[in-house]
């Protein structure tokens, strides 16, 4: 009895071409589009030239160091940094106002400044050159009157040297993007409540006329039911599955080395799901159109939480209401794929699952209440 | 012969504050088809719910095959088959997938189920159709894949209602004659309805529900007698006066008449010979008479008598 | 009238679902902007970064550590925490530090040696201001080591070093006239998520209710003439869609009020006008095209969620590739965002900045017009389909 309703819920499921695409195909439909909107976030060689403007007159031709660093940065070369102009203060004005510059360089009163409009990541590049020209220039002052005879030609080198004194030793340093693909596994995963939600409405007297057919028939209504929530956990628990080979292998996701952990997370969040989904089914008698409408809405605002359009989201839950990230589920999941190459222990992972696992039973036991009618007031 | 299948007892179901069972008791026979009439809210559908024990019921007793019917009581359940007002299929299976799921919930054997469900398409007709999905059916075929969801399992007691709601004629005929046959091979049927011809065409013995109350019970003919009217004639008669009028109410057995556009309207109790001593009298006094009708009551005049109102009220 | 009324008959029905929605992006949008409001207040400041930084010191406190621990401070702020791996990996997973340094026993002695040494680091993966912080940190180690070198004392190279580092370019802000917007345009910039997610749905949804086959079929029929009844019909589907927007807009003015009311904000605002009619005649298009709500709901979701993604909503448009860019760059949604972000950096209003934005807006409303002239021709060709 139990592998009849088993098989036959199997083949309702699969063959719900709708479901099937919110389930599946959409998560693989978002992967795709992260992964384009964050393929030039990885290679972070590409560098912009920066246009910026040089002002030519007599104070510049009395700086010509200043304007030999400027000259080699313009050069065109792999290394070019500035695209620059040397031109009047009045066309350079011009050039600010029009945004065809991010600045230009000015000297004053045997000072070099700069101009600009609007700050961001180029002005402050822009900065730095300064900066470092003239505390190159402090710093061969200062060995002079500290000691008048060394020359400098000789420590020149030392100056411009740019030895690395920092060691990373972060662990498992991941790029941040590969939290966005967690979250749409979340997502995905929580995505199972679409089946849960279909299985208790097809299984309940009065939420549907399958279901009281299910419940005259001499099947135990709870086994049934059981029966095709683990129908549901399989289907879902398959296209977590293939979503996650098409990460690994079509996007080329580096999951590391944690394959099995991977999948029992996923089979905890896939648990998740479900119960979620059946309590949004059991809970009301709303039409099946508004419960999948809650269910994708309230799981697309859980991703949200876990970060999938905004990353800080995590972060600033987990600061100001980390209760808010403990009952999400999606959170959950994101942090546990986290924890999984951050930590080098198993701690903080374990204790997502176990988060997970409290959730799916507390969800699991309110949906029991409902469910635990036998007979209905009304139909 | 006369064994019981399902006694209710003084059955009493409130929604809120609304009754809507008002201590209804009947029996149901093994081998009868039992017809249950009522207009729509009637109590037709709830009575069905309270005896699957779908529905909490305020008091009353429901037993089947003799014993309490309760959520739990899978014996009784395994042997009731249930064809509710709605179409309750499967889209993504095929019309044979259905059968067979909901087969399944009844028979373990595999083969046995392999042929009862061959069985369930032949009886309702969907031969043709074995592979089809529930969207490519038609109204009518849909409701006989219904129909065949619901008995597959061969159940000795079938409920069915109201299964013909929105169904073409050759369907409706499809169906009826399926049912005929399933009570030929032994089941007991509850049938309800608001479609007078099926009953009449289908049913052994008709319980009438109206607001929660049993108004009249037994065979059709019983159910006819009981009430006053037994035959209806209508004359054309050019230029009757009234004081011809006035007499014939007078005559032996008539209960009422009336008379407009030349057509003499008059109702009978019992009696016979009634239609010829009204001709006789029009005869003698030089009426000529054209087009003469002359019917029995049906139950739909029945049910107009005990509720004053329409049967079917045109939805 | 008719049909215009009967619209809103559909639309009621469909309340319930259309403020779950409406809570839910509305609550999304708030959230995002208050925490934008949280973190962004980078203006002109270009000394110090918003990097919290703690400092692990097992080497004794030298001279030149104590130093070196001030100048930590004065770039970013640093934060206590306790010596221990599971601390320090807790503190970096919940961002309380975005950046941990470890000086290593005996660092002091081996640098004034002039041996090879290191800091040991832990960081939060991608973060600018880290990189930022090393660069700087990185300079400040250099410098003191070509000092030390030249056989000079702790103390003089702390002295040297300190006055090196002090010294930093004059910045100065051409016509500095504070209009330009900090947070507006990222609010309008998601707003390309929420409306078309919203609209497509709820309009969709109507509309697709609307055109259910048996439903048209009587429409058709009906002695209404198939103009009059579209007309009515957009007229409706306006309505709704401008109250959605006016209700996000309305939101925006109260959330930033410094911002809205200024040239950039009315700009702004014009903006997201141009680009919620292209969301009607979109959401118009789907609704007259799928008739299933589900599908309608799936389309909605790929759409809104995959232009956000592709046109800079979720990830700015600077990092985006060139070939994600030159494909968004066919979609309105693209130059909507783009508009924003032009908009928020103008300070002064002239041609050569306009021009740019203006360009941006005829694109939408070129697109716009040819969403409806299809739609148009779709749903006449639909109207005379010889079999249902």
């Amino acid at each position: 009895m139990f592998k009849h309703i088993y098989i036959n819920r199997l083949k309702i499921f699969v063959k719900n071409k709708s479901l099937i695409f919110w389930t599946m195909f959409f998560p693989i439909i978002l992967g795709t589009f992260f992964n384009m909107a964050f393929s030039n976030l990885n290679s972070t060689e590409k560098f912009n030239i920066i246009n910026i403007a040089v002002i030519n007159d007599t104070n510049l031709e009395n700086n010509k160091g200043f304007k030999d660093v400027i000259d080699q940065l313009s050069k065109k070369s792999n290394d070019q940094l500035f695209n620059t102009k040397y031109t009047s203060i009045k066309d350079a004005n011009k050039m600010l106002e029009d945004n065809k510059i991010d600045g230009y360089i000015y000297i004053k009163n045997n000072d070099i400044r700069m101009m600009i409009d609007s700050n961001g990541i180029n002005q402050t590049i822009i900065k730095s050159v300064i900066d470092s020209y003239k505390q190159n220039i402090s710093m061969v002052t200062n060995i002079y009157n500290y000691n008048p005879n060394v020359m400098i030609n000789n420590i020149m080198d030392d100056i411009n040297s740019n030895t690395d004194y920092f060691k990373d030793t972060s662990n498992n340093y991941i790029d941040a993007t590969v939290i966005y693909f967690y979250t749409l596994i979340g997502m995905t995963c929580v995505y199972g409540g679409f089946w849960g939600c279909k299985s208790i409405n097809e299984s309940e007297a009065n939420l549907s006329y399958h279901g009281a057919r299910l419940v005259v028939s001499p099947v135990h209504k709870l086994k049934a039911l059981i029966a095709s929530l683990l129908a549901a956990f399989t289907v879902q628990y398959v296209e977590v599955i293939v979503l996650l080979i098409y990460l690994m292998f079509v996007i080329g996701i580096d999951f590391g080395n944690q394959t099995l952990f991977i999948f029992i997370l996923s089979f905890f969040g896939c648990l998740a799901g479900i119960a979620l989904g059946s309590l949004i089914g059991a809970s009301n008698k709303k039409s099946e159109n508004f419960k999948t409408g809650l269910l994708s809405s309230v799981s697309m605002f859980m991703s949200f939480l876990a970060g999938m359009m905004y990353m800080d989201m995590k972060m600033i839950i987990a600061n100001n209401l980390p209760i808010l990230g403990y009952i999400n589920p999606v959170n959950l999941i994101t942090d546990g794929f986290y924890a999984l190459y951050y930590y080098p222990t198993y701690d903080r992972f374990i204790f997502n699952i176990v988060l997970l696992s409290i959730f799916t039973v507390v969800i699991s036991l309110i949906t029991y209440l409902f469910l635990r009618r036998k007979k209905y007031d009304s139909i | 012969m006369n064994k019981k299948i399902i006694e209710i007892k003084k059955l009493v179901k409130y929604y809120g504050k609304n009754k809507v069972l008002n201590s209804l008791s009947f029996d149901v026979n093994e081998g009868e088809i039992l017809g249950l009439l009522g207009p729509n809210g009637s109590g037709k559908s709830t009575t069905i719910n309270c005896l699957l024990s779908l529905l909490k019921f305020n008091s009353g007793s429901i037993k089947i095959f003799g014993e309490e019917m309760t959520p739990e009581s899978y014996e009784i359940k395994r042997n009731i088959g249930v064809v509710f007002q709605n179409v309750a299929v499967f889209d993504e299976l095929t019309v044979y997938e259905n059968i067979n799921y909901f087969c399944g919930l009844y028979i373990n054997d595999k083969d046995l189920r392999k042929k009862y469900v061959m069985e369930a398409i032949e009886l309702v007709g969907l031969n043709d159709f074995i592979k089809f999905y529930p969207k490519q059916l038609s109204g009518g075929l849909l409701r006989r894949l219904n129909i065949a969801c619901g008995v597959s399992h061969k159940p000795k007691l079938i409920i069915l209602d109201e299964p013909t709601v929105a169904v073409d004629p050759q369907s409706r005929n499809n169906i009826l004659d399926g049912i005929k046959k399933l009570n030929s091979m032994g089941a007991t049927i509850i049938y309800t309805t608001h479609y007078m011809e099926e009953v009449e065409q289908l049913c052994n013995r008709i319980i009438i529900i109206d607001k929660g109350n049993i108004i009249a019970s037994g065979t059709k003919e019983e159910i006819k007698e009981s009430i006053g009217i037994k035959e209806k004639v209508t004359v054309k008669v050019d230029g009757l006066s009234n004081e011809h009028i006035e007499k014939i109410i007078k005559m032996k057995n008539v209960e009422h008449v009336s008379y407009s556009d030349n057509n003499l309207y008059v109702e009978f109790s019992n009696g016979n010979h009634n239609l010829l001593n009204l001709l006789d009298y029009l005869k003698d006094n030089k009426y000529k008479c054209e087009k003469i009708f002359s019917e029995l009551p049906t139950l739909n005049d029945v049910f107009l008598e005990l509720t004053e109102k329409e049967l079917r009220d045109n939805v | 009238m008719i049909v215009f009324k009967s619209y809103f008959k559909v639309l009621k029905k469909l309340l319930p679902v259309v403020f779950i929605y409406f809570g839910i992006f509305f609550a999304i949008s708030i959230a995002i902007n208050l925490s934008y409001r949280n973190t962004n207040n980078s203006n002109f400041d270009f000394e110090k970064t918003n990097v919290n930084i703690a400092c692990i010191n097992n080497d004794e406190d030298t001279i030149l550590i104590n130093n070196f621990i001030d100048y930590l401070d004065s770039i970013g702020n640093l934060k206590e925490i306790e010596n221990n791996e599971n601390e320090v990996l807790d503190s970096l997973f919940f961002r309380h530090v975005d950046y941990v340094i470890e000086i290593p026993k005996g660092f002091t002695k081996d640098f004034l040696s002039n041996k090879d040494v290191s800091f040991e680091i832990k960081k939060v993966p991608d973060s600018t201001s880290a990189t930022l912080v090393e660069v700087l940190l990185n300079q400040y180690m250099n410098k003191a080591s070509v000092y030390s070198k030249l056989g000079i004392s702790e103390e003089d190279i702390v002295k040297y070093v300190n006055k090196d580092i002090s010294i930093s370019t004059n910045v100065d802000i051409y016509k500095d006239d504070g209009n330009t917007t900090n947070y507006i345009n990222f609010y309008f910039n998601y707003l390309n998520y929420i409306l078309l997610a919203i609209v497509i749905s709820v309009v969709g949804m109507t509309l697709a209710s609307y055109n259910r086959i048996d439903l048209k079929k009587r429409n058709i029929v009906s002695p209404i003439n198939n103009k009059s009844r579209n007309r009515q019909l957009f007229m409706a589907t306006f309505i709704v869609t401008f109250a959605i927007w006016l209700v996000f807009v309305i939101s925006a003015l109260i959330l930033y009020k410094e911002e809205a009311f200024t040239l950039n904000g009315l700009l702004i605002v014009s903006n997201s006008f141009i680009f919620m009619l292209f969301a009607l005649s979109l959401a118009n298009f789907l609704g007259n095209l799928v008739s299933n709500p589900e599908t309608l709901s799936a389309i909605s979701n790929v759409i809104s969620l995959g232009s956000s993604f592709m046109c800079g909503v979720f990830v700015p448009q600077q990092f985006l590739g060139d070939f994600v860019l030159n494909i968004a760059k066919i979609l309105p949604n693209y130059w909507y965002v783009k508009n924003n972000d032009l908009i928020a950096n103008i300070s002064s209003f002239n041609r050569s900045n306009l021009e740019p934005i203006i360009f941006g807006m005829i694109f939408i409303i070129v697109f716009t017009i040819i969403t409806f002239v299809v739609n148009g021709i779709v749903s006449r060709k639909r109207a005379q389909r010889e079999a249902w």
